[in-house]
C-alpha cells in the first residue's frame, strides 16, 4: 500500500493555521424594509421571494442590508450579469453569504475550487473537471438514473399521498453524485446533513458552523483514504491523481473540490426537480399538455429552470468603489440572484408567468460567465429523466395540501416538503 | 477494272468503307457480296482483302467510319455548347427520317444476332460508343451540368437505347409530334441536370465567439445538426459553418438561446 502523505494529517489538525477572516454580528428577525435590510434566510423570502424581488427591481434595483456584515442585492438582469462578468471587482473566494468572510489572501484558490476561485487559477482548476461533466460524459449516467427513478416510484407502493421532495427529488442527485464520487450510496442521509449545514445554517454561530464543516471534511478525508487504499474509476480517484502545474493537487484542493461536487450537486437539482413537480401539481393545464406532448419537455424544463432557478450565488467586493449608482465597500457581499435576473421584465416577456413552450429563453439559472455551473449538463439530464419517469408513471397528480409545502432557506431554494396526491 | 491511278492506300480504304456503308445499309449483311463492294469502290477483290480480312470486319469498320453518332458529332461541331443543350438538339433529331446510311447499324445488329463473326466485333463497337458517351456524361457532370449523383454509364446506356431505338422505330412505323417530343425531352433533360450552383442568398453563416462561450450547451441541445460540443463541453460549429437549407431557423433559435450571446448568425455572406 502506497502512502500519500498529503492525506496523513487530519484537516482538523491544520485548521488552526488558517488565517483568520472577518466575523460579524449575526442579525436575524423580521425584515423591516427589503431595500435597506434584506435577508435571504428569513421565512418570508424562502416562502416566496419573487414579489419581493419584483418590488425591489422597481423601487431599488440594488438593495442593501447591514446584515451579514453588509451586502448588496441587484435584482435587474443587467446588473446581475455585470457582476457575474466582472471578476476584476468581485471575488468568488466566498460564495455563501454568511457572517464570516474568508481573508483576501484565500483568493484566487478559495476553499472549494473552482467555484471559490478567481482568475487566473480558476480557469486551470475548472479545466480539470470539465471533461467529466460534458453532455456526452454525463449521458453515461442516464440509464442508471432512469432505473433509480423508477425504483423510487416503485417504493411509493399503493399510497395515494407521497412527498415528492423527500421521497423522490432528493434521492436522485444524491445517488448520481455518490456514484460519480464513488461514495457508498447508503451514506445519502449524511450528505443531506452536510448540505443543510453548509447552505442553510448560515446564521448559526460561527463555531457551530465550523464544527459542522469539519464533520464534512472528516467524512471526505475518510473517503479519500479509502480511495487511496482502493483506487477505482471515479471522480475521487481522479482528483487524488490528477496533476495541475506538474504536481498533484494539494490536499485542501482535493477535498475542497469534492465538497463542492457533493454539496453543489445535490440540493440544486433536488430543488429544480421539486419546483418543477410543484408547478405541475398546481397547474393542471401544463401537466395535461406535457403528458400529452412529451416532446415539449426539454423546452418546458428550461422554463422551469428560468422561473424557479434554484441557485443564488454570492461575491465579495474587492475594494471600495462606486458601482452602478451605489457606494460599495471592500468585503461587502453581493447576493447574486440568478432567480431575480430570470424574472426581469426587461429581459423576458411575461417574466412573471410560467410559459412552458417559451422558445427563446436566455435564462441565467446556471450562472453567466466563467463560473457557469460545471454540472449543468448533469443537472439537465437528471431533471429531464426525473420528470420523464414521473410523468410516465404518474401522469395525474395534484398538491395534497398546499399549506404543507415548505421551501429551503438560503441561497438554494426548492421544496423540502411537497406532499402530492396521486391520481385525478 | 484496273487500279485507279493516283489514289493512296488510305484513299482506297476510304472508298471501300464508303461503298460498304451504302451497300450493307441497302441490302443487309446477308444480301451483300464482298465482290459488289469491291466493284462499287472500283478496286479488285484482292485489293479489298489487302485492307479487310473479312466481310464482318468490313461491316464493323464501315460502321465505325460512317455510322451516325449524332451526339459525338454535334459535340465535336460545337464543343462549347452545354451537354444539356446538345441532348435536347440531338434528341429532337431522333424521330426524323434519316438517310439510308443510317440503317447501317440496324443491319449490323440484325447480322450480329445471326452471325458470331459479326457479334464479337459488334459487341466491341457498341462498347466503344457507350464508353465515349459515358466520357461525355462525365465531362458534363464535371462542369456541373448533369447531376453527378447519376451513373455516367447508366446515362450513356440511356442515350444509346434512344439512338438505337430511333433507328428501329422509324417515322413510317410510328410518328410523334415534334412539339410534344421536344417538351418531353426538355422535362427529361431538366430532370437529369444538376441543381446547379445553389442559391446562397438565403444561407446563414454561424460563428461562436470562443471568448464568450462558457459551455452551457444550449446550441448543441437545440441545433445538434449545426453545433457540437468539444471535449470540455464548449460549443463548436460543425462543418463549414453554413446552415444547410431549412436549418436557418434552428440556427437562429440556438443563437437566441445562448445565455452568453456567443453565437452570431451572419445573414449575408
Amino acid at each position: 500500500m502506497s502512502v500519500d502523505d498529503r492525506f496523513t494529517q487530519d484537516f482538523r489538525d491544520t485548521a488552526g493555521e488558517e488565517p483568520l477572516g472577518i466575523r460579524n454580528e449575526i442579525i436575524t428577525g423580521p425584515v423591516s424594509d427589503w431595500a435597506t435590510d434584506f435577508s435571504h434566510v428569513e421565512p418570508e423570502w424562502s416562502a416566496d421571494p419573487y414579489p419581493i424581488q419584483d418590488e425591489l427591481r422597481q423601487r431599488c434595483p440594488i438593495a442593501h442590508t447591514e446584515r451579514f456584515g453588509g451586502g448588496w442585492l441587484p435584482t435587474r438582469y443587467e446588473d446581475v450579469a455585470a457582476v457575474a462578468y466582472d471578476t476584476e471587482h468581485f471575488s468568488s473566494r466566498a460564495i455563501i453569504m454568511s457572517n464570516f468572510r474568508p481573508p483576501l489572501d484565500e483568493a484566487p484558490v478559495g476553499g472549494s475550487p473552482p467555484i471559490s476561485s478567481d482568475p487566473p487559477f480558476h480557469h486551470d482548476a475548472r479545466k480539470l473537471l470539465l471533461p467529466a461533466f460534458t453532455k456526452a460524459s454525463v449521458a453515461r449516467q442516464e440509464p442508471a438514473t432512469r432505473a433509480f427513478c423508477h425504483s423510487l416510484i416503485d417504493a411509493f407502493g399503493e399510497r395515494s399521498v407521497v412527498d415528492a421532495a423527500s421521497e423522490y427529488a432528493q434521492h436522485i442527485p444524491i445517488r448520481v453524485i455518490a456514484d460519480m464520487l464513488g461514495f457508498p450510496p447508503e451514506d445519502g442521509p449524511r450528505f443531506r446533513e452536510f448540505v443543510e449545514s453548509t447552505l442553510e445554517g448560515v446564521n448559526q454561530p460561527p463555531d457551530e458552523r465550523i464544527e459542522r464543516m469539519q464533520q464534512l471534511f472528516d467524512y471526505l478525508l475518510q473517503q479519500i483514504r479509502d480511495h487511496l487504499d482502493h483506487p477505482r474509476d471515479d471522480l475521487t480517484t481522479f482528483l487524488i491523481n490528477v496533476e495541475l502545474y506538474g504536481s498533484k493537487l494539494e490536499a485542501d484542493h482535493v477535498a475542497g473540490t469534492m465538497a463542492l461536487l457533493l454539496i453543489a450537486g445535490i440540493d440544486t437539482t433536488w430543488s429544480a426537480i421539486g419546483a418543477s413537480l410543484w408547478h405541475l401539481a398546481k397547474t393542471p393545464q401544463d401537466l395535461e399538455r406535457l403528458v400529452g406532448e412529451p416532446a415539449l419537455l426539454p423546452t418546458a424544463l428550461e422554463e422551469f429552470l428560468r422561473a424557479f432557478a434554484p441557485v443564488t450565488m454570492a461575491r465579495l467586493v474587492k475594494e471600495d468603489m462606486h458601482w452602478h449608482g451605489v457606494d460599495m465597500k471592500a468585503d461587502d457581499w453581493i447576493l447574486l440572484s440568478f432567480p431575480a435576473a430570470n424574472r426581469d421584465p426587461a429581459q423576458f416577456d411575461r417574466a412573471g408567468e410560467v410559459v412552458i413552450d417559451r422558445e427563446v429563453n436566455r435564462h441565467a439559472a446556471f450562472g453567466l460567465g466563467i463560473h457557469r455551473c460545471v454540472g449543468s449538463h448533469l443537472a439537465r439530464m437528471e431533471l429531464r429523466v426525473a420528470l420523464e419517469v414521473w410523468l410516465e408513471r404518474i401522469p395525474g397528480f395534484s398538491l395534497a395540501d398546499a399549506s404543507a409545502v415548505t421551501w429551503s432557506a438560503g441561497q438554494i431554494r426548492g421544496p423540502r416538503a411537497l406532499p402530492l396526491r396521486i391520481g385525478g | 477494272m484496273g487500279r485507279i491511278a493516283g489514289v493512296t492506300a488510305a484513299e482506297t480504304r476510304e472508298r471501300l468503307l464508303s461503298a460498304a456503308a451504302d451497300i450493307f445499309a441497302e441490302r443487309g449483311y446477308d444480301g451483300t457480296r464482298v465482290a459488289d463492294i469491291a466493284a462499287a469502290a472500283g478496286v479488285s477483290n484482292g485489293a479489298l482483302y489487302a485492307h479487310f480480312a473479312s466481310k464482318a470486319e468490313l461491316l464493323i469498320q464501315a460502321l465505325r467510319a460512317h455510322g451516325r453518332r449524332l451526339l459525338a458529332e454535334a459535340f465535336a461541331a460545337d464543343p462549347g455548347r452545354s451537354i444539356t443543350d446538345l441532348l435536347l438538339v440531338v434528341g429532337r433529331w431522333l424521330p426524323l427520317r434519316r438517310d439510308a446510311r443510317e440503317y447501317l447499324v440496324v443491319e449490323a445488329l440484325v447480322a450480329a444476332r445471326r452471325d458470331d463473326d459479326v457479334a464479337r466485333p459488334m459487341r466491341t463497337y457498341i462498347g466503344e460508343r457507350a464508353d465515349m458517351l459515358a466520357d461525355l456524361m462525365r465531362a458534363a457532370q464535371g462542369a456541373g451540368e448533369l447531376d453527378s449523383a447519376l451513373s455516367p454509364n447508366a446515362l450513356a446506356h440511356f442515350c444509346l437505347l434512344l439512338a438505337m431505338g430511333s433507328s428501329l422505330v422509324t417515322p413510317d412505323l410510328h410518328a410523334v409530334g415534334a412539339e410534344e417530343w421536344a417538351a418531353l425531352l426538355t422535362r427529361v433533360v431538366t430532370g437529369l441536370a444538376s441543381a446547379g450552383p445553389r442559391d446562397r442568398s438565403e444561407d446563414v453563416k454561424l460563428q461562436i465567439d470562443t471568448g464568450r462561450c462558457q459551455g452551457h450547451g444550449r446550441c448543441y441541445d437545440l441545433a445538434p445538426a449545426l453545433f457540437g460540443e468539444d471535449d470540455e463541453g464548449y460549443g463548436q460549429v460543425l462543418g463549414d459553418g453554413i446552415a444547410p437549407p431549412g436549418k436557418e431557423d434552428e440556427a437562429r433559435l440556438a443563437a437566441a438561446n445562448c445565455p452568453e450571446r456567443a453565437i452570431s448568425v451572419l445573414e449575408e455572406l
